[in-house]
């Protein structure tokens, strides 16, 4: 019974202040939480602005036979007509397991762009892949045919692993991108 | 608490007992994020706000949370804190919070932190923890935008940003990969030290009013000297 009194002392003070820390957690979540989806929205928004140009109409394409990989399809027009999507995908393989990008396909079935949404990427390493410079060389204009290692993209070294994952990203991209434009012609 | 021990509790952060120079505490963020001088202001400010906060509650606390489980209890409010810093940094200054990236959650394993909790808010009043706090943050800021600032400009050729030496500078890339960064925080703590001693030795020989101000208080541990603080405040 001693005992009990002892572990109750020492314990209820620490439940006590894991209580209080939670409650505070909880209502600053509810506070910030909000603008930083917002400026998550923002963010996104301007990218697909750099890659599709203004004036541009965006909105979330659902479809149940998307891989798991891909989490947001965008469809974007411009004017009416149909210009490109926007997926966001993650990417098995890099160093910290996976990457999340925003890959900008055009109508025509080409990358018009890729942009970094999330990673734990080392910058000086791994962080090389997901810069413009190493994207536009290797990705942007690229059809779905394109895409092989040392033949069409050139993986760099020391950062293979990340290379890779943003290889298996835009092919995630591009299995999406085929299910919705079969999808079209079947309908038509 | 009298306006001599803020004097002194500042000169020690900042000068005597430098949490990153003399006590070197918290050296794995510090050489990750020094990189650029932005990103070591941003962490300082960061673990300056997070200090305070926390020698405030664990000062407030220091006789409700029981002994035998102190450490996890100030890991807890330290956590806690850490993660409403990360959180408005993410809603607020969402680019400084994507190039401090992981570093900012591992603020909560920083030692400093935890350190001042155990050897200074857990044995003071309020008032002189939170002077504490913001002392040691500032000095551990400094420290950051010190390392930075050699980092940045020889290892970018810019500061802030900005290009300082033109285009025909050659940068030391290694100044801004990990070893660079131990070499720069060597020479930084010699650097350090040599004027310390070179203050100190000053000091005592111009006033034998205060004795302790000539011995080297590195030697102390740091607990020890700590103690002492707490009884006199």
């Amino acid at each position: 019974m001693k005992n009990v009194k002892y572990v109750a002392k020492i314990a209820l003070p620490l439940l006590a202040i894991c209580i209080v820390t939670v409650a505070v957690l909880a209502a600053v979540n509810a506070f910030t939480s909000p603008v930083i989806a917002q400026n998550r929205q923002s963010e996104l928004d301007a990218n697909m602005a750099s890659f599709f140009g203004e004036g541009i109409e965006t909105s979330v394409v659902e479809n149940a036979e998307f891989d798991k990989s891909v989490k947001i399809v965008y469809s974007v027009s411009k004017g009416g007509a149909l210009t490109g999507y926007c997926f966001d995908v993650t990417g098995n393989g890099a160093y910290k397991g996976k990457i999340e990008v925003l890959v900008a396909i055009g109508a025509d079935g080409r990358i018009i762009g890729i942009s970094n949404v999330q990673n734990g990427e080392t910058p000086s390493i791994g962080g090389r892949v997901l810069t413009e410079d190493y994207i536009s060389e290797n990705y942007v204009g690229h059809t779905s045919a394109q895409l092989e290692r040392d033949k069409d993209v050139v993986f760099l070294s020391g950062a293979t692993k990340t290379s890779t994952a943003l290889n298996n990203a835009v092919k995630n991209a591009f299995a999406a991108y085929r299910l919705l434009s079969e999808g079209k012609e079947a309908s038509k | 608490m009298k306006l001599t021990d803020v004097k002194n509790q500042f000169a020690d952060g900042l000068f005597n007992k430098n949490p990153l120079f003399v006590q070197v505490l918290g050296t794995c963020a510090s050489l990750a994020i020094t990189t650029t001088v932005k990103d070591s202001i941003a962490m300082g400010i960061a673990v300056t706000a997070v200090l305070t906060c926390s020698n405030l509650l664990i000062s407030l606390l220091r006789k409700f949370i029981p002994n035998e489980v102190r450490i996890a209890s100030y890991i807890v409010i330290i956590s806690g804190f850490v993660t409403i810093v990360e959180m408005l940094m993410n809603a607020y200054l969402p680019d400084l919070a994507q190039s401090l990236g992981a570093f900012l959650a591992l603020i909560v394993v920083n030692c400093i932190i935890l350190a001042r909790a155990e050897s200074y808010a857990s044995k003071n009043k309020p008032l002189p923890s939170v002077v504490d706090g913001i002392a040691m943050g500032l000095g551990f800021t400094l420290a950051l935008f010190l390392l930075g600032s050699v980092r940045e400009l020889f290892g970018a050729g810019t500061f802030l940003g900005f290009s300082v030496f033109g285009k025909n500078y050659t940068p030391i890339g290694m100044l801004t990969s990990p070893p660079g960064a131990f070499i720069v925080l060597g020479c930084l703590i010699a650097l350090f030290q040599y004027f310390k001693k070179r203050f100190s030795v000053k000091k005592a020989a111009s006033s034998d009013a205060k004795p302790d101000s000539g011995k080297p208080q590195e030697e102390q541990p740091d607990n020890a000297s700590e103690a002492k603080e707490g009884d006199a405040s």
